[in-house]
């Protein structure tokens, strides 16, 4: 098997990963694997023949090629946001930012994760790396988290002028009326740049849908 | 017509549509069950109340009591957290998930709820497949053989599944006389299962080639998604104490005495729930398969009625008539015993099945008999896809993950792909209950 077939291979892992880890997350992690084992031409051809499938693996596997790394999150800015707040519903998934918050947060504020996703998730396996700590959230009842010390949080994939790119679910959930709902519409940026191929998997939506915005110290423009 | 032919066409039928409208069995049992204790009633062979006071209601206890044990387990994450040793154990290799998986599921199978166990640990096997890319052959014999030796792990131990459940407290075998011959007998053809599996399978790459991309960042993806699933030893530790003195008292306090096994599993199973109350409350409200009960009541029900009526007894001793060596008699029986569970399932054959294996065991061994015939069971239970519980639900979670082939071809898991796998599986366990039939009667005399 050539390294450009066994790169395609990979499609399937990469779209597992994603649905369960978040698109970022996974993007390093098999950025990282590939670069172990098959060295640059590995990553060239990961960010190649997958990245046009999966922008955010196009992203982080240019940013490896140019000397990046991965970062340790930093969810100071974040958790400083939230204080104060009784309920906290995520959206999107980004194993790695999701961890850390949930560390971060006090044990006394809820924290709901929405079940909505376009990938295939086991949520029940998504859920048991954070046993009784955070809840499963249907779409149908997200409302029922609103209230004047709730927030909703969500994972950002860089910023263009002042549009940002967030995950399908953000927009079924966002708008004039749930504004009013929730203290706070919070976005975090995971990613610290736009991916260069087209957005696919995610959606442009003004900035302004979000009352605040986390962003990494060095953002790409 | 008589009730005798009335009873038995209904058991027959009862069974065989059991096995056909598989998704509207307990309706099939319960019509099954309430029709036979009516054509008693009728003629004279008893009511309802003389009929369920026949239930051996002892085993029921032994089944809901082990099944929530496999259930505190499952809360304290045993399974999910052997399933990842085990996915690193294999390294992701076609033959090493089917040896490390396969001995793996025989060992839990044995011990617990096989049901629980799969349910936990193929999400595993499935993420491993998608990951590193499955064939439809793999596909096939690494799942079908998971299915097989949870089948011979439910055989090889008293408590392990419904046959030698019923064997043990009937009082037809006591716990270590089973222990000590079905285990070794199991484990033998588990040994030749999981060899076929891995010889069909093509071995790895040559030596001294590139480390494969698949299997590594697999393993590196199984690990992230289980990250943070760690044992709670708070919980897993004095449940596993508990477990451990109920195997203790099996095996020390005699079948026939006032604490029978089933009493054993209900004080250790309720000792091991308050070691957190609220918990134990919540999984005996919401956790007791009572599925299951109800199918195996409504079977016990109907082989309770065929037996007043005298047929079993009739077929045993017809069995014995026959113009053969007891050798050549008990052969047949298991050969018949084999296929009449391929087709029926194990729980209904082994209810209906154990009436006569008592006739033949006033001519022969008991245990020789009664472990022949578990093995037997366990045989016919892996022919067909439908003949065990395990089949079905490792079939709904495959179709459920989607799997393709390297070509986009959907991978799948159905009673056509199992069974190359259960023929050659069927073949191996009768092979060994025969065997050790011929080999039990030889030594006895």
């Amino acid at each position: 098997m050539t390294l450009g077939e066994e790169i395609a291979s990979l499609r399937d892992a990469f779209e597992q990963g994603a649905g369960e880890l978040g698109f970022a997350d996974t993007a390093w992690l098999f950025v990282e694997r590939v670069a172990e084992l098959r060295g640059e031409p590995g990553v060239v051809a990961l960010r190649d023949l997958l990245g046009q499938t999966f922008p955010t693996l196009h992203f982080v596997a240019s940013r490896y090629l140019s000397g990046g790394r991965r970062e340790p999150v930093d969810v100071s800015e974040v958790a400083e946001l939230l204080r104060g707040t009784r309920r906290v519903l995520i959206v999107g998934l980004e194993a790695a930012h999701l961890d850390a918050l949930v560390l971060a947060l006090p044990r006394e504020t809820r924290i709901g994760l929405l079940t909505y996703r376009l990938l295939p998730v086991d949520w029940d396996r998504v859920l048991s790396n954070h046993p009784g700590r955070v809840e499963a959230v249907d779409l149908t009842v997200f409302q029922t988290w609103a209230g004047a010390r709730s927030a909703i949080l969500t994972f950002t994939y860089g910023r263009r002028a002042e549009r940002v790119y967030v995950l399908p679910a953000f927009a079924r959930i966002s708008g004039a009326d749930v504004r009013t709902q929730f203290r706070d519409l919070i976005g975090w940026d995971v990613l610290g740049g736009v991916p260069a191929v087209y957005p696919r998997w995610l959606i442009e939506l003004p900035a302004s849908e979000l009352t605040r915005l986390v962003e990494p110290a060095h953002m790409e423009p | 017509m008589t009730a005798p032919a009335l009873l038995i066409g209904i058991l027959v039928l009862t069974l065989a549509l059991q096995a056909w409208l598989a998704r509207r069995r307990l309706l099939v049992v319960l019509t099954g069950a309430g029709t036979s204790v009516l054509v008693c009633a009728l003629y004279g062979l008893g009511d309802s109340r003389a009929l369920l006071a026949d239930v051996p209601w002892d085993v029921l206890v032994l089944l809901v009591s082990l099944g929530l044990l496999s259930e505190i387990f499952v809360e304290a994450r045993l399974f999910a957290v052997l399933a990842v040793r085990a996915a690193h154990a294999s390294r992701a290799s076609a033959r090493g998930m089917i040896l490390i998986f396969g001995v793996g599921m025989y060992v839990v199978s044995a011990l617990m709820n096989n049901l629980t166990a799969l349910l936990l640990v193929l999400p595993v096997v499935l993420v491993l497949f998608r990951v590193v890319g499955v064939t439809q052959r793999q596909a096939a014999w690494t799942l079908g053989t998971l299915v097989v030796a949870c089948n011979l792990g439910g055989a090889a131990t008293p408590i392990g599944d419904f046959p030698a459940i019923l064997l043990l407290s009937r009082g037809s075998m006591g716990f270590v006389d089973y222990l000590s011959r079905a285990l070794p007998a199991t484990a033998a053809a588990l040994v030749v299962v999981i060899s076929i599996a891995v010889l069909s399978q093509r071995s790895g790459g040559r030596p001294g080639a590139a480390k494969p991309l698949g299997p590594s960042l697999s393993l590196s993806l199984v690990r992230e998604l289980y990250r943070n699933v760690r044992l709670d030893r708070r919980l897993a530790g004095p449940v596993a104490g508990a477990f451990a003195a109920m195997m203790v008292a099996w095996v020390l306090l005699p079948a026939s005495g006032a604490v029978g096994p089933e009493l054993v599993a209900w004080l250790g199973v309720v000792l091991a729930l308050a070691v957190r109350p609220a918990l134990g409350e919540r999984l005996i409200r919401q956790r007791i398969d009572v599925e299951a009960v109800l199918f195996l009541l409504a079977l016990f029900v109907m082989v309770v009625a065929v037996r007043r009526s005298g047929v079993f007894g009739d077929i045993g001793r017809a069995l014995i008539a026959l113009p053969l060596s007891p050798a050549a008699q008990l052969v047949l029986f298991l050969l018949l015993a084999g296929l009449l569970t391929g087709v029926f399932s194990a729980g209904p054959a082994m209810a209906a099945l154990l009436e006569v294996a008592a006739i033949l065991a006033q001519e022969l061994p008991p245990n020789v008999v009664y472990v022949s015939l578990a093995l037997a069971v366990c045989a016919g239970s892996s022919l067909f896809l439908t003949a065990a519980t395990a089949g079905p639900l490792a079939q709904s979670l495959t179709e459920r993950a989607a799997l393709r082939d390297r070509d986009g071809e959907p991978i799948l898991f159905g009673f056509r792909q199992f069974v190359p796998v259960g023929l050659v599986c069927f073949a191996v366990i009768e092979v060994t209950a025969i065997g050790y039939a011929l080999l039990g009667i030889a030594t006895s005399e």
